[in-house]
């Protein structure tokens, strides 16, 4: 049993905690990045694109990707793209194959090694000064490419991030669950550029220059975070621009976002264990934020726990009103995961465009 | 009603994919074609 006082300091460390990850430092951020630096400055010009597509089962959506890279607004004489399969089993190959004809160009291995591996044997073959790396679902904005590369024209600049838009079955950026949860996660990353870079890259569209590519380990789980976040700790910033948009569906149900997310976030420790320089400030110029958001997400729900078994030993006065509060909220949950079962239709995307009606 | 329901859902499952995403990555049982981040 906890004493009162043991209790109360567990109470409040852990609400402390839970406070400042969620709206504490969002907030910090916010004053911050007025006080700090200005949004940089973008200057359109044509270098060398290289596009790397990396691919594994993609037979439903290799051709419209492909259709959309051959669509891109960017010069084709100064745009390489490849595309990197890593040992498909469900044509996917066959499909891509087709394309090598456009000028795609394929890296095919007969074996599956993992999406490192197919990314590493594909920047070998890249020309372009600038790498920009796509997934295959997702479709890319025509003038994409040429907003990313604007950025570049900031030598401090070692990357840029593109805006992934999550449109539900209407094609209109999704708003609730799953949606306000990613604009809540873009507003914060917003803002971590403009005070000095991201602490990852959207996987879907981001850029780096050719000469920061380190190869990946193969077993690698967040590459968008790893390419990232060596570029911060060589000194250069990493970016975003809302301006480069990719659109994807939201996802169907919370539980489909909630299997990418477990995964997020062993890719989180994956990237502690294997860069604990980012938890030195004197290493890692982002050491603040990274410590903030990535590691103070990973804490929040033992935290969570805390303050409501601590909360269970304290009756009176607020605690009684924050115990009502958090189990309303638990509640809340719990009925949000009945209609959750009942009805997981009413969340899934209706169209099969998978790019809201702004890229169509 | 509907959308507070189903986002204070969504809120309790990020969370507690921290805690699946501890067990596995302690597990060493990752899929390396699973897409991950946004």
């Amino acid at each position: 049993m906890l004493g009162p006082r043991i209790a109360e300091a567990i109470f409040w460390i852990s609400f402390s905690l839970v406070s400042y990850v969620y709206l504490g430092y969002p907030l910090l951020l916010l004053v911050w990045s007025f006080l700090v630096r200005d949004a940089g400055v973008k200057r359109y010009s044509e270098p060398t694109v290289s596009l790397v597509i990396a691919a594994y089962n993609e037979r439903e959506n290799i051709v419209s990707k492909m259709d959309n890279c051959l669509e891109l607004d960017y010069p084709r004489e100064k745009l390489q793209v490849i595309l990197s399969l890593d040992g498909p089993t469900d044509g996917t190959d066959a499909l891509a194959w087709k394309y090598a004809s456009c000028g795609i160009e394929i890296v095919w291995s007969p074996v599956r090694r993992g999406k490192a591996a197919a990314l590493n044997a594909a920047v070998a073959e890249a020309r372009g000064e600038i790498i920009v790396f796509a997934d295959a679902r997702q479709r890319l904005d025509r003038g994409a490419l040429r907003e990313l590369v604007a950025n570049f024209h900031d030598p401090s600049v070692g990357g840029v991030s593109g805006e992934l838009i999550l449109c539900d079955g209407t094609g209109e950026e999704a708003a609730g669950g799953v949606g306000l949860y990613w604009r809540y996660e873009k507003l914060i990353r917003s803002r971590e550029s403009r005070i000095h870079s991201l602490l990852g890259a959207t996987g879907a569209l981001y850029a780096i220059r050719r000469k920061l590519f380190e190869p990946l380990p193969r077993d690698t789980i967040l590459d968008d975070m790893m390419i990232p976040l060596r570029i911060v700790l060589g000194g250069k910033r990493v970016i975003f621009d809302p301006a480069a948009r990719a659109y994807d569906k939201v996802a169907p149900s919370p539980e489909v976002e909630y299997r990418r997310k477990v995964r997020t976030l062993m890719g989180n420790y994956q990237l502690v264990a294997r860069m604990p320089e980012l938890l030195l400030p004197s290493r890692n110029p982002v050491c603040f934020q990274f410590l903030s958001h990535k590691v103070g997400r990973l804490l929040v729900p033992y935290f969570l726990m805390a303050l409501f078994v601590s909360n269970l030993f304290l009756l009176r006065g607020i605690y009684l009103g924050s115990l009502v509060l958090q189990t309303a909220w638990y509640l809340s949950a719990l009925a949000g995961y009945a209609i959750s079962r009942r009805s997981p239709e009413d969340h899934a995307p209706k169209s099969q465009a998978g790019s809201g009606k702004e890229a169509a | 009603m509907r959308t507070i329901l189903l986002t204070a859902y969504t809120f309790v499952l990020m969370n507690w994919a921290a805690v699946a995403g501890l067990y596995h990555f302690a597990r060493g049982s990752e899929n390396l074609w699973i897409k991950a981040t946004r």
